[in-house]
């Protein structure tokens, strides 16, 4: 939740002091792949973001694979913004990034005793700042870099196998299914390489 | 130009590498609710609870569980409520003719007019000459070990408190575990009936089990599986007092138990463990072969096992078929033929006919020819996963009671009758 509201915050505060109007607004695409490192290591995520740009804005939407802890399909809004005057040439820029993460469950094992898992879609949002690199002056075409520290949540539910039966050597106790529910919260640095055209 | 470019990229990876190393400092939060339904016992006097072991009438089926058949009737369990006495001399009229009352019953085993049952960790050796006026002659406490719920030996559960109830708690152990499967062996009901009944000095004939056994008679001695790791030998040569003959540590895992030529199959989640039992009283370890993954049972006839397979049960294991195997040397069995299945479960043999649960239908082929099974038809039981197939007439357990078929035109079996459970939650 604190996350969501430092997006919002930082989007407002970023947007008061905006410099529209020196050009009209033009497509662009950004594309990474990246590393997620967090606590249970590192893993891939490749990110396409595709939108308009107007001066030192740059408003699209995003989405892309999040292989951290389960294999995802991000969906998001992102907002760039050029630091010190950055627009025509190379320069750093900042990033807020937020929408939903939507499981795509397929191969992995079940745990012991279970019989299906779900997953139910969260919160997917990250923020950070980046450095873009032009191949020229006369292109929009740049070298990418990224960092940034992002947040993924996502439900999970577990249901049990039914009991075996085979000699009926159970007590009733243990004769029903059972659900398990799981809130995850990942956290981690996203470090990401892309291509802007 | 060129240089102010380097030192930003030097910075950049200088700085990504720094925040990747820090990454170890991150923490994940999970928090886990599993819900549970809680079930607490309520005791009742055990001497009050076997006189009432006297033949109720006969009561609907709530969730039916082992079958037995011996000479015209049909006896039931109903998973850790009794037993259900079912005449059976019409099987177009089968007629519920008493129930036992024995909370915690799941295995039947008959020789002669003596009924063995257990109740949790007792076994009880019931007279039901007369069904109606059953009588508990005789009992051996404390023998199924892996069931003792007592709070003290005077006292037995005579029912569950049920109530539902939710537990959380934060970033719980998340290892993923894929347990080994199991499969479950026994024997072709005609097989084993003419085996446990071969045996001299014994008082009266057994019946015949489903392929769920879990307790087995054979000559003067009733086998069974006290705790998951030991085989049990009691002598009933005198029902009124049976006796622990011996009990040995017999393998791992272990679930059923059933008779095959001359010797003991203990089914287990590694495999099946065989035991001699050339002297009837001390069965002796001869060898284990191992199989495939689920817990499913097995048949075998002099030459041929019968394995099915299926995924969704907590053995682990995605595979759904049937499996023939070259079982002539029983610890060397070899895989003949797999047969693919929709969710495989019970299934029996009467002569060259094979009889597979694969839900919704229950299957019937003809198996001369194991290599090449060829299918005559199909029965529609849904869910039916246990059944016995004996002399013509073929007996199915299902989610919804008890199913009687004739099959003397295998490619054309008659319904004959229906006891349905009762779906009301008691």
């Amino acid at each position: 939740m604190s996350l969501r509201i430092l997006l919002v915050v930082a989007g407002c505060t970023l947007f008061a002091g905006a410099g529209f109007g020196q050009r009209s607004w033009k497509f662009r695409s950004d594309n990474y792949v990246g590393i997620v490192a967090g606590e249970l290591g590192n893993y891939g995520q490749v990110q396409t973001v595709n939108g308009l740009y107007k001066g030192p804005w740059f408003v699209g939407i995003g989405t892309g694979l999040d292989y951290y802890r389960f294999r995802t399909v991000p969906l998001y809004l992102s907002v760039n913004r050029d630091l010190f005057g950055s627009k025509e040439s190379s320069g750093f820029f900042i990033s807020l990034n937020g929408g939903t993460t939507l499981p795509w469950f397929s191969g992995y094992p079940m745990p012991y005793g279970i019989q299906s898992r779900t997953f139910s879609p969260g919160f997917w949002g990250n923020g950070g700042f980046g450095y873009r690199q032009k191949l020229s002056e006369k292109t929009d075409k740049a070298f990418l870099f990224s960092i940034s520290y992002g947040m993924k949540k996502l439900s999970e539910k577990q249901k049990s196998l039914p009991p075996l039966c085979f000699g009926c050597m159970y007590g009733p106790e243990q004769q029903t299914t059972q659900t398990y529910e799981y809130d995850y919260v990942n956290r981690t640095f996203l470090f990401s390489i892309g291509f802007q055209f | 130009m060129r240089k102010k470019t380097s030192w930003v990229l030097l910075g950049i990876a200088v700085a990504a590498g720094g925040v990747l190393s820090l990454s170890g400092c991150l923490r994940d939060t999970i928090t886990e609710t599993r819900k549970y339904t809680l079930y607490t016992p309520v005791y009742a006097l055990k001497s009050s609870i076997l006189a009432a072991i006297n033949g109720d009438p006969g009561q609907t089926i709530a969730q039916p569980g082992q079958i037995y058949i011996k000479d015209n009737f049909i006896y039931l369990n109903d998973v850790n409520k009794g037993i259900h006495v079912i005449d059976n001399s019409d099987p177009s009229h089968p007629v519920q003719k008493a129930f036992l009352n024995i909370p915690g019953n799941s295995g039947i085993g008959i020789r002669g007019n003596i009924l063995y049952a257990d109740m949790y960790s007792d076994l009880l050796s019931i007279d039901i000459t007369d069904p109606g006026h059953a009588k508990v002659i005789g009992h051996l406490f404390n023998f199924f070990g892996y069931r003792t719920y007592g709070i003290d030996s005077t006292r037995v559960i005579a029912s569950w408190i049920v109530k539902d109830t939710a537990i959380v708690s934060l970033n719980p152990g998340r290892g993923l575990y894929l347990a080994p499967g199991t499969t479950y062996y026994t024997l072709d009901p005609a097989a084993a009936y003419a085996l446990s009944n071969s045996t001299a000095q014994t008082s009266g004939n057994t019946g015949i089990a489903g392929s769920e056994a879990m307790m087995t008679l054979i000559g003067n001695y009733l086998y069974a599986i006290p705790e998951e790791h030991s085989l049990g030998v009691v002598d009933i040569r005198d029902s009124t007092h049976p006796t622990l003959a011996t009990r040995i540590s017999a393998g791992f895992d272990l679930e059923t138990i059933f008779p095959f030529q001359d010797k003991l199959l203990l089914g287990s989640r590694e495999g099946v463990y065989v035991y001699s039992l050339a002297n009837a009283a001390v069965p002796v370890y001869s060898g284990q072969f191992q199989h495939g993954r689920a817990c499913d049972p097995v048949i075998a006839d002099q030459d041929y096992a019968y394995v099915t397979l299926h995924s969704g049960t907590s053995c682990g294991g995605s595979a759904n078929e049937l499996d023939v195997l070259d079982a002539k040397v029983v610890t060397q069995a070899s895989l003949v033929k797999t047969y693919p299945m929709n969710g495989p479960t019970g299934l029996g043999k009467d002569g060259s006919l094979l009889f597979v649960c694969d839900n919704p239908v229950v299957k019937l082929f003809d198996a001369s020819d194991p290599a090449n099974l060829k299918m005559l038809s199909t029965l529609a039981v849904n869910h039916a996963f246990d059944l016995i197939a004996i002399n013509h007439l073929l007996l199915v357990i299902g989610d919804g009671g008890l199913y009687e078929f004739d099959y003397h035109d295998p490619g054309r079996p008659v319904l004959l009758s229906h006891l349905p459970i009762n779906t009301t939650k008691s």
